[in-house]
C-alpha cells in the first residue's frame, strides 16, 4: 500500500509524545497523568492523535438500554482528529459552508453522513490516500489508507482514553462545563473547537458543541452481538452512529456511552441539523511514530487479560 | 395456504384490495417509474393551452425541452452541445425564457444566465456567474442570483444577492438587502411586491422558505417549512416542497404585519425511495406540474439539484384540486427536471 506522502512532523519516539503534547495550543492541559499520545499534523494542516491499540469496556451498566451489555472490545490502533472538522477545514475541500453558526474555527455543521464520507474521500484524494468510501453505493473500506468516520467502538475506546467512569474527569457532571460546551453554557450556538479542557489523550469536544457522525450503523441491540475484535457496527439500517452530544445536549447525552441515531441523509441537499458535525480517522502506520500493532496504553485501558 | 376452492374468491379480494389501493394512492401497482396513469386526467388536459418547459440530459448534455400537459408533442429547444441549459422559466406572456448554462471545463467553467425566445432564437446573456433566475410579473425584467464563489459550484444555495435585470436597457440593479446570502429557488409574487425563496445556512437561518421584500429590506420566515416555493398566479397560493416525498401548498395571507401561510394541504405523496419536487403552478392555478425519481444510498450532490443527473426522473402533471391525482409526463427518465409552466403566447401591442 502507497505510504503518505508530505506527511511531516511525524513523531518516531514515545519522548516526542510528550513535546508533542505540550503542542496541543488551542486545548488546556489534560488532567489524566501521564503523557499524551503522539499527534501528527497531516498535509492538510490539521492535527491528528496517534490513538494506541488495546482493549476497553464498551457501553455503561448505568445508562440507556442501548449501552448494554457492557462488553470487552479490540481497537488496533489509528489515527483521530483531535478536534472536530472546522468550517475552514471543510471549506478547503467543499464550496458552500452548509452551517448554521458561522466560524472558520467552528465545527461544520448541517452536514450529513453522506457529506460527512465524501469530505473524507475528498480530504484523502487531497493527500494522495486510498479513499475509504465508494461513492456510487457508501460502502466503506476500512482496510484502506484513507480518511474516514470512526467506527463506534473507535469512538467511544479514544473518547475515554482509558477511563471508565461516565466522563474521562469522573462521574460529577458538574466538572462537564471546563470539559464542554453542551445546553449549560453554550449559549444555544457552536463554539470554536478546542475551547474547552481535552481528554487525556487530547482529543477536544469529545463532549459537546457538536455531535459527531461514526462509520456504523445504528442498531439498538447490537452490543450482545458485535464480535470482540474491531466491531464495523451492523451489516445496514435506517439510521447512523452519532455519538458525543452537542450544545444544545444535557449532561447525561454528553457521556462516553451514550448513543443514539439519526437518518444519514443520502442525497438530501436540505439536511438541516445545526447540532451535528464529525471528525475523521485513518489507519495509523508506521510512519505515524510507532509500531500500530502495539497496545501502548494497555494498562491503562484494559482492566482485564483479552 | 388457501383452498382450492378459495382461490377465486381470494382473487376477486386482492383486485378490490389493489383498486383501492390505485384509488388513494393515485398510482397503478408496479407503476412507480413512470407514474400513474389517470386516464381521466390525461383527457383533461388535452386541450389544456399551456406546454411545458424542462430541463433534460440529452447525450451527456443537459438541453431544454417542451411537451404538452398531456405529454403529447415532446420536442427538444436547444441543440448546444458546448453548453448545458438548464433551470428553464418562460416569461409571463409565452414569448420567452430565462435559463441558467454551465459553461466551459475545468477551471473555466462557469453558470451563466440568459433569456431567449421561445422558438430558440435571440439568445442573450443577462449575467456571467448567476444562477436560478425568474421573471417580473410583467416580464420586462429578470431576477437573478449571484454566484457566491468565483470556482464553479453544484451547491444550490452558494449564491449570493439578488440582482434585478432589465431586457430593455440590460442594466442591473442589487437588491437593496445586502445581507441576502445563501438563497436558492427564488420566484417573484404576481404582485411584483415579495420576492419567496429557500435560504439555507444564511441571513442568521438554519433553513427556511423566506418572503423577502422586492424594493425593500424586510425578510419573513414563512415557519412552513422544506423548501423550493413556487406562487400561484392570483398570488394567494404557494406551492413547496415540505420534505423529499410531499408537495404542499397552502394560501399566502400577506394582509397582516408578517407573511403567513394558511390552510396547507398535501398535493402529491410518494414513498421512498421516489422523490418528488420542483412544483411550479399552471397559469390558472388549476395543476402543478413537478418533477419525479429515485434517490439513491450513494454519496455527492442530490439529484434534485440543479445541473445534477437523476436519471430516472421525469416531468409529472397533478390536480391541484385534488390530492395524489397525477400523471408522468414524460417517460424516458433522462433526468427530466424543473418544468415550468408556459402560458399561451399573448398577442402583442
Amino acid at each position: 500500500m502507497k505510504a503518505p506522502r508530505n506527511e511531516r512532523a511525524t513523531v518516531c519516539s514515545w519522548w516526542l509524545a510528550v513535546v508533542a503534547g505540550a503542542l496541543v495550543s488551542s486545548c488546556e492541559k489534560a488532567e489524566a497523568p501521564g503523557p499524551l499520545p503522539p499527534t501528527v499534523m497531516t498535509p492538510s494542516g490539521i492535527e491528528m492523535v496517534a490513538i494506541p491499540a488495546g482493549w476497553f469496556q464498551m457501553g455503561s451498566r448505568n445508562g440507556k438500554p442501548d449501552e448494554r451489555p457492557v462488553h470487552r472490545v479490540w481497537v488496533d490502533a489509528f489515527l483521530m482528529d483531535r478536534c472536530e472538522i472546522t468550517q475552514q477545514q471543510y471549506g478547503k475541500r467543499v464550496l458552500g459552508n452548509p452551517s448554521h453558526f458561522k466560524g472558520p474555527d467552528r465545527p461544520v455543521e448541517q452536514v450529513s453522513w453522506a457529506d460527512a464520507a465524501w469530505f473524507c474521500n475528498k480530504r484523502s484524494r487531497a493527500e494522495g490516500l486510498q479513499p475509504c468510501y465508494n461513492e456510487a453505493t457508501a460502502e466503506c473500506n476500512v482496510g484502506a489508507g484513507g480518511y474516514r468516520l470512526p467506527t463506534e467502538a473507535e469512538w467511544e475506546y479514544a473518547c475515554r482514553a482509558g477511563t471508565v467512569a461516565d466522563y474521562p474527569f469522573g462521574s460529577n457532571p458538574r466538572r462537564l462545563n471546563d470539559h464542554a460546551w453542551f445546553k449549560a453554557n453554550a449559549a444555544k450556538k457552536t463554539h470554536p473547537v478546542g475551547t474547552r479542557k481535552p481528554n487525556p489523550w487530547g482529543l477536544c469536544d469529545m463532549h459537546g458543541n457538536v455531535a459527531e457522525w461514526c462509520n456504523d450503523v445504528y442498531e439498538t441491540g447490537y452490543y450482545a452481538v458485535s464480535p470482540a475484535r474491531n466491531p464495523t457496527g451492523p451489516a445496514d439500517g435506517e439510521r447512523y452512529v452519532l455519538r458525543g452530544g452537542a450544545w444544545n445536549s444535557g449532561p447525561d447525552t454528553c457521556r462516553s456511552a451514550f448513543r443514539t441515531g439519526e437518518a444519514p441523509g443520502f442525497q438530501d441537499a436540505c439536511f438541516s441539523r445545526d447540532a451535528i458535525g464529525f471528525r475523521c480517522v485513518r489507519k495509523a502506520s508506521d510512519r505515524d511514530g510507532r509500531n500500530p500493532a502495539k497496545p501502548v496504553h494497555q494498562a491503562q485501558v484494559g482492566d482485564a487479560k483479552p | 395456504m388457501t383452498h382450492p376452492r378459495q382461490t377465486g374468491p381470494a382473487v376477486l379480494f386482492a383486485v378490490a384490495v389493489g383498486a383501492v389501493l390505485m384509488a388513494a394512492t393515485g398510482a397503478a401497482p408496479g407503476a412507480e417509474a413512470t407514474g400513474a396513469n389517470d386516464d381521466g386526467l390525461r383527457q383533461e388536459l388535452k386541450p389544456f393551452p399551456c406546454r411545458i418547459i424542462y430541463e433534460t440530459l440529452r447525450k451527456g448534455n443537459w438541453e431544454l425541452a417542451i411537451i404538452n400537459p398531456d405529454g403529447s408533442n415532446p420536442a427538444t429547444l436547444t441543440r448546444t452541445p458546448d453548453s448545458n441549459e438548464l433551470y428553464p422559466h418562460a416569461s409571463p406572456d409565452g414569448t420567452k425564457i430565462c435559463f441558467s448554462a454551465d459553461e466551459g471545463d475545468g477551471a473555466a467553467k462557469v453558470r451563466n444566465v440568459y433569456w431567449m425566445n421561445l422558438d430558440g432564437t435571440g439568445r442573450t446573456l443577462v449575467a456571467k456567474n448567476a444562477r436560478q433566475a425568474c421573471w417580473s410579473p410583467d416580464g420586462k425584467a429578470i431576477a437573478y442570483l449571484g454566484g457566491e464563489f468565483d470556482e464553479f459550484c453544484y451547491r444550490d444555495f452558494a449564491t449570493k444577492g439578488i440582482v434585478v435585470y432589465d431586457l430593455a436597457t440590460g442594466k442591473r440593479r442589487p437588491h437593496p438587502n445586502h445581507a441576502i446570502h445563501h438563497l436558492y429557488n427564488i420566484c417573484w409574487s404576481p404582485d411584483g411586491k415579495w420576492f419567496l425563496a429557500t435560504v439555507h445556512a444564511g441571513m442568521g437561518f438554519k433553513h427556511a422558505i423566506l418572503a423577502i421584500e422586492a424594493a425593500g429590506t424586510k425578510v419573513h420566515n414563512l415557519g412552513i417549512g422544506g423548501c423550493r416555493p413556487d406562487v400561484g398566479p392570483n398570488g394567494k397560493r404557494v406551492g413547496w416542497g415540505v420534505s423529499d416525498w410531499v408537495l404542499r401548498a397552502g394560501d399566502l395571507d400577506f394582509s397582516g404585519p408578517t407573511p403567513t401561510v394558511v390552510h396547507q394541504r398535501d398535493l402529491v405523496t410518494s414513498t421512498k425511495p421516489i422523490k418528488v419536487y420542483h412544483s411550479d403552478w399552471s397559469p390558472d392555478g388549476r395543476y402543478v406540474t413537478y418533477s419525479r425519481g429515485p434517490s439513491h444510498k450513494r454519496l455527492g450532490h442530490a439529484p434534485e439539484m440543479v445541473g445534477i443527473p437523476a436519471e430516472g426522473w421525469n416531468i409529472c402533471v397533478a390536480d391541484a384540486r385534488a390530492k395524489d391525482r397525477w400523471i408522468a409526463i414524460t417517460t424516458d427518465g433522462a433526468c427530466n427536471k424543473e418544468p415550468d409552466w408556459v402560458p399561451p403566447r399573448k398577442a402583442g401591442p
